[in-house]
């Protein structure tokens, strides 16, 4: 284990890691800022400010249909993350049971368990997501649901071998042998050793769901007009690309900011809990 | 080694099981009545009345429990039979069929590229590990990391489409449609290739026979080529093999924005007016062929090396 105040220590001298945690600082904070950071309704239409350069009541310009870019990047943060993070947790919430029991019953439990996550592995991720999105209807629930439903195999086959490695340690043995339920052992010593790993693991991979998301509402299967998404945002952008390119400039720049710094803070959590990592990058 | 490739296939077959269950899955969340719309296909677009409905469905067996449709169902599929489009009423398999040499060409493109800029520069940086090109090749791969495809490639078509000129900006035909969707595919898989070659070049570059060999005098370029390359082969076959899945899903969108005529855009043109069997159909006909390539992979590392039979 690692003293905590190693951790910050190694943290604070890292550049990226601190550029990392401004940048997710910066954007969780317009997201969760919204409503009072906007100048207007994200869906209000002024057609006759269609196009219009950023100036003091548009801060970023208007877009196609006159609807002010800064607010409805505020609130298009909002779906993107937000939906991002629901994902997270269905998929860690479902990982984790599918993987603790299969790492722990064994057996033909076991057996069935991780032939199902081998199925759900063997699909093109995003052309399953984009499948089962498109089948149940445009919307942000059916794409974050599409997108837990594509991601959960491998978090549940990494919760099994941690729980695998943990399972066989003496510690756990003697716990068993002094009669305790596996309940508790599973709650209490095994849970414990598994959160770590799988946390490092989602923060790894919160950029690339980030992106994921933004890639299913640009083809148009999720969030839908008039309300704001980034990925959205680009599509809208597409067809003024020959004329009124900037309008692809801020969507573009909030995707990939929050996917940098994402994975910024990623790799920053990895180094600091897991040591193992840092000398050989 | 028979028993090897025994084991593999009867894996496989068991995994095309599970695709072809989920694939079924699949059409009954679809919303909508499969029979309702075959009917209107086949009367030319009027609305067929209830009673004609109930009695086109008992004809399909639509009926019938879900476990014996399934049955049925994967039976014409064994014989190559998708089902039909609602929108266009033609065979999926043959649509499908028409439409994949684009994206096989697509793909393969890419997968050149990828494997063009991926392998040269992970070999680079592992040779040169901890210099400045080792740095620069690793910032490389980052930025191709974070910037996903759909946003390379609005920025490639507003360089060299919109200002400097020098290529359409979509469509499909001549090679110069080709280059713009290609380069926009193999960024989304070329960092992997780089990362796994650097990775696996390493490790080898660190064992003691290398030492041997540089101690026995050998030219750096022989210990490359001929020892350590070697050994590397196989994480980057398994890569480029397992890189099959990112590159068709990635078709998916790439050719959606470059109206590419292949079946990622086949795929996003159905979803867009709800043509379930398509959608359906393309998705298992894809992970087929994924699952194909991976098994093919498989083989050829075994034939690379022999120890992976274990």
């Amino acid at each position: 284990m690692v003293s905590q105040r190693a951790v910050w220590r190694t943290f604070l001298r890292d550049p990226g890691a601190l550029l990392g945690f401004a940048l997710v600082l910066l954007v969780l904070g317009l997201a969760v800022c919204a409503d009072w950071l906007a100048l207007h309704d994200p869906r209000h239409q002024q057609l006759l400010h269609a196009f219009s350069p950023p100036n003091q009541e548009y801060w970023l310009g208007a877009d196609h249909l006159g609807r002010d870019i800064w607010s409805r990047l505020l609130f298009g943060a909002r779906n993107t993350l937000g939906a991002a993070l629901f994902v997270l947790l269905i998929v860690l919430l479902v990982s984790l049971v599918v993987g603790l029991l299969a790492g722990y019953c064994g057996g033909w439990v076991d057996n069935v368990l991780m032939r199902l996550a081998d199925i759900f592995l063997a699909f093109p991720t995003l052309l399953l997501a984009v499948a089962v999105a498109g089948t149940l209807g445009p919307g942000l629930v059916n794409v974050t649901l599409a997108l837990s439903l594509v991601w959960w195999a491998g978090y549940a086959r990494l919760v099994r071998s941690i729980v695998l490695s943990v399972r066989i340690q003496p510690y756990i043995e003697a716990t068993r042998s002094c009669g305790t339920h596996d309940w508790r052992i599973l709650q209490n010593h095994i849970l414990p050793n598994v959160l770590g790993p799988v946390i490092v693991f989602a923060s790894l991979d919160f950029g690339a769901v980030i992106l994921s998301i933004a890639g299913l509402n640009f083809l148009g299967l999720g969030v839908q007009p008039p309300y704001p998404e980034w990925g959205a945002m680009l599509n809208d952008a597409r067809p003024f690309l020959q004329t009124e390119s900037y309008l692809l400039v801020y969507p573009a720049l909030a995707i990939l900011l929050a996917v940098l710094g994402f994975n910024l803070l990623g790799d920053a959590i990895r180094d600091g809990l897991d040591p193992r990592y840092t000398s050989e990058r | 080694m028979i028993r090897y490739i025994f084991q593999r296939l009867l894996a496989m077959l068991g995994v095309l099981l599970g695709i072809s269950l989920i694939a079924f899955s699949l059409a009954t969340i679809a919303p909508g009545d499969p029979a309702q719309m075959l009917l209107q296909l086949q009367k030319g677009g009027d609305t067929p009345t209830a009673a004609e409905v109930s009695a086109f469905r008992t004809q399909l067996g639509l009926d019938a429990p879900a476990p014996q449709r399934y049955v049925r169902w994967l039976m014409r599929l064994l014989r190559g039979d998708l089902g039909i489009s609602y929108r266009t009423g033609q065979s999926i398999l043959a649509e499908i069929g028409a439409r994949m040499p684009a994206t096989i060409v697509l793909a393969l493109v890419s997968l050149l590229i990828a494997m063009g800029v991926g392998l040269p520069l992970g070999i680079l940086a592992a040779v040169r590990q901890g210099t400045w090109l080792d740095a620069l090749c690793r910032l490389l791969a980052l930025i191709g990391a974070t910037i996903p495809s759909y946003l390379l490639s609005l920025l490639l078509i507003y360089l060299f489409a919109v200002v400097l000129g020098w290529l359409p900006s979509f469509g499909y035909g001549t090679p110069r449609h080709l280059v713009l969707p290609a380069i926009a595919l193999s960024a989304s898989i070329a960092p992997r290739l780089m990362r796994l070659t650097r990775a696996g070049l390493l490790e080898v570059l660190g064992q003691d026979y290398i030492r041997t060999a540089h101690m026995k005098g050998l030219p750096v370029w022989h210990v490359l080529w001929v020892h350590a390359l070697k050994n590397t082969w196989l994480p980057i076959v398994t890569a480029i093999a397992l890189s099959m899945g990112g590159l068709l899903s990635g078709a998916v969108i790439v050719e959606t924005i470059f109206s590419w005529y292949g079946i990622g855009k086949y795929v996003v043109d159905a979803i867009a007016v709800r043509d379930y069997p398509v959608i359906q159909g393309v998705t298992l006909y894809m992970t087929v062929m994924v699952v194909g390539i991976n098994f093919m992979a498989d083989l050829c590392c075994l034939w690379l090396d022999p120890r992976v039979e274990r």
